[in-house]
């Protein structure tokens, strides 16, 4: 049972900081994309 | 006679028989009702082919649909090219324009997660409770993938029973939505997104697929294709590649899974009660997922004003595109001009990376 916790905890912390690894990976991409166009734009 | 010492018709069994009337099942549901016909109709006939004797077609080195298998799912060779087609196939726009909906994707595997626990409690194994729990993700390729790693045994059972409820989604999914949402909850309207660039979109892929490896090693395999596939699309050169990804190896592949999971299924590893457990916990698993995500978005509402539809959440289990379809038919019930399709697509694409992602967590953990 107590392999089981862990798994569950550790696979509910997982997923989440895999997704929210994404989040931020996607904001930063925004960021240098809105950049790059404001450049474009000057 | 030996004419009559070889002939199957002899060395036939109930259990055989009764298998066969699973596989038409099958064949039924996806020719009449076109539930998932690409999958269940080879499945159907793989079935009925397992469960005729002494045919030897999957004799483990010798039979042909062993062969088909050996090398496409015990080598891990078909879910990651389905996944290289369906990165092809996925636009990365409804995330990359909200990316805060990526958070339902990941509330949806709270039910793989609960599933697994429920699972093991019973007396499955934690490789056996893990497949089943996966389940929830409804995500047929990764629930292949993590059963022919954790649990082969279960393969077929656990196979079946996610691309039927996948197909199911449309009678699974709007009791539990509308059981926890309220009328007014239905009703929100939520704002639009900004326009992604070509550029963002180009870059996702590569970020996206460093990101997660980094993070999670084992769902490599998946992830690399899935994001390679993307790759093909947003970069608008290699059309050529893109196309035979979203169309011909697709098929290929298609073909070669359907029929390999339904030859697992003969009678002797399915004609078991553990699979009606595998059948009941996989419903759980589903509604599960489908009540954390729309939980979620509602507890997420509680500290923006930028509200989301709490209904976008149910979209986080993945089926995709037909669970984001039926959270834009429940939300039209609710108010007719409310278009909630592209904002699911959002957690329904993050839903499948979320599976992947606890996939990946299971394998490092029990392999």
């Amino acid at each position: 049972m107590q392999a089981a916790i862990e798994i569950f905890i550790n696979g509910i912390f997982g997923v989440f900081m895999g997704l929210t690894a994404l989040y931020a990976a996607i904001k930063a991409n925004t960021l240098l994309a809105s950049r790059e166009t404001e450049k474009k734009e000057e | 006679m030996a004419v009559f010492e070889n002939m199957g018709l002899l060395a036939l069994t109930p259990g055989m028989v009764f298998m066969w009337a699973i596989g038409l099942i099958l064949i039924y549901l996806a020719i009449t009702r076109q539930y998932e016909p690409l999958l269940l109709l080879p499945i159907g006939f793989g079935i009925m082919l397992a469960n005729l004797p002494l045919t030897y077609l999957m004799e483990p080195g010798e039979g042909l649909i062993w062969r088909f298998y050996h090398y496409g799912i015990e080598w891990e060779v078909i879910p990651p090219l389905i996944f290289l087609g369906l990165g092809a196939l996925t636009d990365f726009s409804a995330v990359l324009s909200q990316p805060r909906l990526i958070f339902l994707g990941a509330a949806a595997q709270v039910g793989v997660y609960v599933t697994f626990f429920a699972a093991y409690a019973m007396g499955f194994t934690l490789q056996e409770a893990a497949t089943i729990g996966i389940i929830g993700g409804a995500d047929g390729p990764t629930t292949i993938y993590l059963s022919a790693k954790l649990a082969p045994h279960l393969l077929g059972a656990s196979a079946v029973a996610a691309y039927s409820y996948m197909a199911m989604v449309p009678l699974i999914l709007p009791p539990i939505m509308k059981l926890l949402t309220t009328e007014a909850e239905r009703k929100i309207r939520m704002k639009k997104g900004r326009k992604v660039t070509t550029r963002e979109k180009q870059v996702f892929p590569l970020l996206a697929a460093m990101v997660i490896i980094l993070l999670v090693p084992a769902s490599a395999p998946l992830i690399a294709m899935f994001m390679l596939g993307n790759l093909f699309r947003e970069s608008k050169v290699v059309e050529r590649l893109n196309e035979a990804a979203q169309n011909a190896l697709m098929n290929i592949v298609t073909i070669f899974l359907g029929i390999s999971i339904g030859a697992s299924m003969n009678a002797e590893n399915f004609l078991r009660k553990e699979v009606i457990f595998i059948f009941f916990l996989g419903l759980f698993a589903f509604s599960v997922s489908a009540a954390s995500g729309i939980l979620l978005a509602k507890f997420m509402n509680l500290f923006t004003s930028n509200k989301i539809n709490p209904l976008v959440g149910a979209a986080g289990v993945s089926a995709v595109p037909m669970a984001a379809r039926v959270v834009q038919k429940v939300g039209a019930n609710a108010d007719k001009q409310n278009y909630l399709l592209m904002f699911a697509m959002g957690p329904n694409i993050a839903g499948v990376i979320g599976t992947v992602i606890a996939a990946g967590i299971f394998i490092s953990i029990l392999q």
